[in-house]
């Protein structure tokens, strides 16, 4: 049997205050396998976005185990975190963080910066991947100047253009309104059909309409939503 | 660096191909690892130039604080690599194996002339030596557009001074026993009067025939005792001779204005000098001559020369350390302002090392192009200026004009380890949070 994308084993995660440890995650444990679409919410604080941050390899948690695709993480092995995070996993932030003196296909193409390319074929790719999200007029155009719904379709394909192992989305949707919302969840959809695994956390609960597992964020844990 | 690293932790950890149920992606996938390394510098120059396009007004900012530095320096290395040739011509002109005596100003009327016997004593005591002596009569008049300097000396002058003979002949020996009426003309003068050799010049009551033209590197320079100097137009007369020309009421002295020793190399001049003080002081007259060598002929050069290097090393370590300064607070500043970027970094895979080299070529971008704009200004001036206008003469050589540049990078690199160091210390995590 294929290994789960995403494997959390006991994992834990406290932050150090001024007024000693804060506990955010208690003994988390999560699977996540290939295909499937993860919608996680949960209250405001409840540790959602330090979730994806480990899952995303961008944090360590503090206690527990974090592998992906079958393989352990230990995360003192930067290298191999390097590796995992540029070449398998794509991200989407709430703020989209695109440089906003670029040009919209420059945005996409920086996924590869890190990355051996071919800049014809990215750019390609990445032309190819603004016109599927009706972003081609776009592509010449620097990040700043556009919407807040036509960014974050941008930091999408930014996420994509190399396919990942798991996308991971921080409320893709939380600063944009109800249209540029079921825009940029249509990109979602049509990402998860073609096959690409989607763990995203949002405050709408209308979004767990397009999962395929809804799971909810309370008492420093995670538990499954009906 | 990025493609040694694929390779060796590749192939762990399966891609989406190996999901049947997402195998159409294929159609996406993109074998990352096979293809050519891009030439990664260039990409990261690319990186910085967009950072820096961003802020333009910062960046001219900071440009400009260290443009005005490496103009400063330029200039002081300049002023210094002109004194420095200065001292070479000085030396060139004067003889860097000659010694000069000269009758002390204020020393008694008897002890201003060179007694005869003084040149026979040095002359019989340093072996290898040229010694002669000159007598200087200024602004004889010989119908030249001015008046020219004749001066009256042995066969043994043109030797000591070094003076090239480029036609005719030296005086000999018996020119000067017979007091021939000859002379040597410098060739400025011979060009100007248009005379060449054999022909004759009227001086005041004596024509004289030209047995040699000269060609001294007569250039006439303020730090030389005037007595010393050797102009680019002058007559050259057997000692002999009686000054039928001279427009002095004075009767002359028997004796000279200057004497001359040639060592015969600048290594035998410090011994050379030694013996001469004793010989001479022997006859207690040693206190009555100023002594002039080419130490003591570049001594008021070297004082400047010291003046300005102690003040070029102070402006420099000032550049270093309110440039440095200037240059730490920006990039910090630039930092706090990319931390979303610099975690969006780190998420496509950027290390810790890649962030910070984003912050050194940034900052040695800076500060090389400061550098450039720096000693532009000056090398612009200086072509648009008149050299004999400059109270002092300015070199920009390759060295001086490199110096500044080095110093600066260095800076730079000095200035941006700290902001580097931060930059890398930045968690992705806490860079990309929402809040
Ligand atoms: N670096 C930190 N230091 C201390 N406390 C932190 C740190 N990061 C997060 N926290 C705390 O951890 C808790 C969980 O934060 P997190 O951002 O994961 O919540 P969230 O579920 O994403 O909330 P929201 O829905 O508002 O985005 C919060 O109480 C937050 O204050
Ligand atoms: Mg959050």
């Amino acid at each position: 049997m294929t290994p789960p994308v995403l494997h959390l084993a006991n994992v834990g995660k406290s932050y150090p205050t001024p007024a000693g440890p804060v506990e955010v995650l208690r003994a988390v444990n999560l699977q996540v396998h290939a295909a499937e679409f993860v919608v996680i919410t949960g209250p405001s604080g409840s540790g959602k976005t330090t979730l994806l941050s480990i899952a995303g390899l961008l944090d360590a948690p503090s206690t527990g185990t974090v592998a992906f695709a079958g393989k352990a993480l230990p995360q003192n092995d930067e290298r191999a975190l390097r590796h995992v995070r540029s070449h398998h996993i794509g991200m989407i932030f709430q703020r989209f963080h695109l440089l906003e003196h670029r040009s919209v296909v420059e945005n996409v193409m920086f996924r590869y910066r890190y990355l051996p390319h071919d800049r014809a074929d990215v750019r390609r790719r990445a032309l190819a991947l603004l016109d599927e999200f009706g972003l081609a007029d776009t592509a010449d155009r620097p990040a700043r100047v556009l919407s807040a719904g036509e960014r974050q379709r941008v930091a999408i394909a930014r996420a994509v253009v190399l396919p990942p192992m798991l996308l991971i989305a921080d409320e893709p949707t939380g600063n944009l309104d109800a249209a540029s919302a079921d825009r940029v969840m249509a990109c979602f959809r049509s990402l998860h059909r073609q096959g690409i695994t989607v763990m995203l956390v949002t405050h709408n609960l209308s979004l767990c309409a397009y999962a395929t597992r809804h799971l909810r964020c309370v008492d420093r844990g995670l538990a499954e939503a009906a | 660096m990025q493609q040694k690293e694929r390779s060796s932790s590749n192939g762990d950890i399966h891609g989406p191909h190996t999901s049947d149920s997402i195998l159409h992606v294929a159609r996406w996938k993109l074998r990352v690892e096979r293809f050519r390394v891009p030439p990664s510098f260039r990409l990261l120059l690319s990186d910085v130039l967009g950072g820096l396009r961003a802020q333009p007004g910062r960046l001219l900012l900071a440009m400009g604080t260290m443009a005005t530095g490496v103009a400063t320096l330029t200039v002081l290395f300049g002023i210094l690599a002109g004194l420095d040739r200065r001292a070479e011509q000085l030396v060139a002109e004067f003889g860097a194996d000659t010694i000069a005596l000269t009758p002390t100003a204020g020393s008694g009327p008897a002890e201003q002339t060179l007694a005869a016997n003084v040149r026979d004593v040095l002359r019989r005591n340093l072996n290898g030596a040229t010694v002669s002596a000159i007598r200087r009569h200024p602004r004889v008049p010989i119908g030249a557009k001015r008046d020219v300097d004749v001066i009256a000396g042995d066969h043994n002058l043109a030797p000591a001074r070094a003076w090239p003979l480029v036609a005719g002949r030296n005086f000999d020996p018996l020119d000067i026993q017979h007091a021939a009426h000859v002379c040597l003309l410098t060739r400025a003068l011979a060009d100007e009067l248009q005379v060449g050799v054999q022909q004759f010049i009227g001086l005041p009551h004596m024509p004289l025939r030209v047995v040699g033209i000269i060609a001294p590197s007569g250039d006439n320079d303020a730090n030389m005792d005037p007595r010393l100097a050797s102009g680019a137009r002058f007559v050259v007369v057997p000692e002999s001779l009686p000054p039928l020309w001279s427009q002095s009421d004075t009767p002359p002295s028997p004796g000279a204005d200057a004497l001359f020793i040639k060592t015969g190399s600048p290594a035998t001049v410090a011994a050379m000098l030694d013996r001469a003080r004793q010989l001479l002081h022997g006859g207690g007259r040693a206190a009555a001559w100023t002594w002039t060598t080419p130490d003591t002929l570049l001594g008021g050069i070297r004082k400047l020369r010291g003046t300005i290097s102690l003040s070029a090393g102070a402006i420099a370590g000032l550049c270093l350390l309110l440039g440095g300064a200037t240059l730490t607070g920006l990039m910090l500043a630039r930092i706090q302002e990319r931390i979303p970027e610099i975690g969006l970094r780190r998420s496509l895979g950027a290390s810790r090392a890649d962030i910070a080299a984003l912050c050194v070529v940034e900052a040695l971008l800076v500060s090389v192009g400061a550098a450039l704009l720096g000693i532009a200004t000056p090398l612009c001036a200086l072509a648009t200026l008149d050299p004999g206008r400059l109270p002092v003469s300015v070199v920009l050589n390759a060295t001086v004009l490199l110096v500044p540049v080095f110093v600066v990078a260095g800076t730079a690199l000095l200035a941006s380890l700290w902001p580097a160091l931060v930059a890398a210390r930045i968690s992705p995590y806490e860079a990309l949070r929402n809040d």
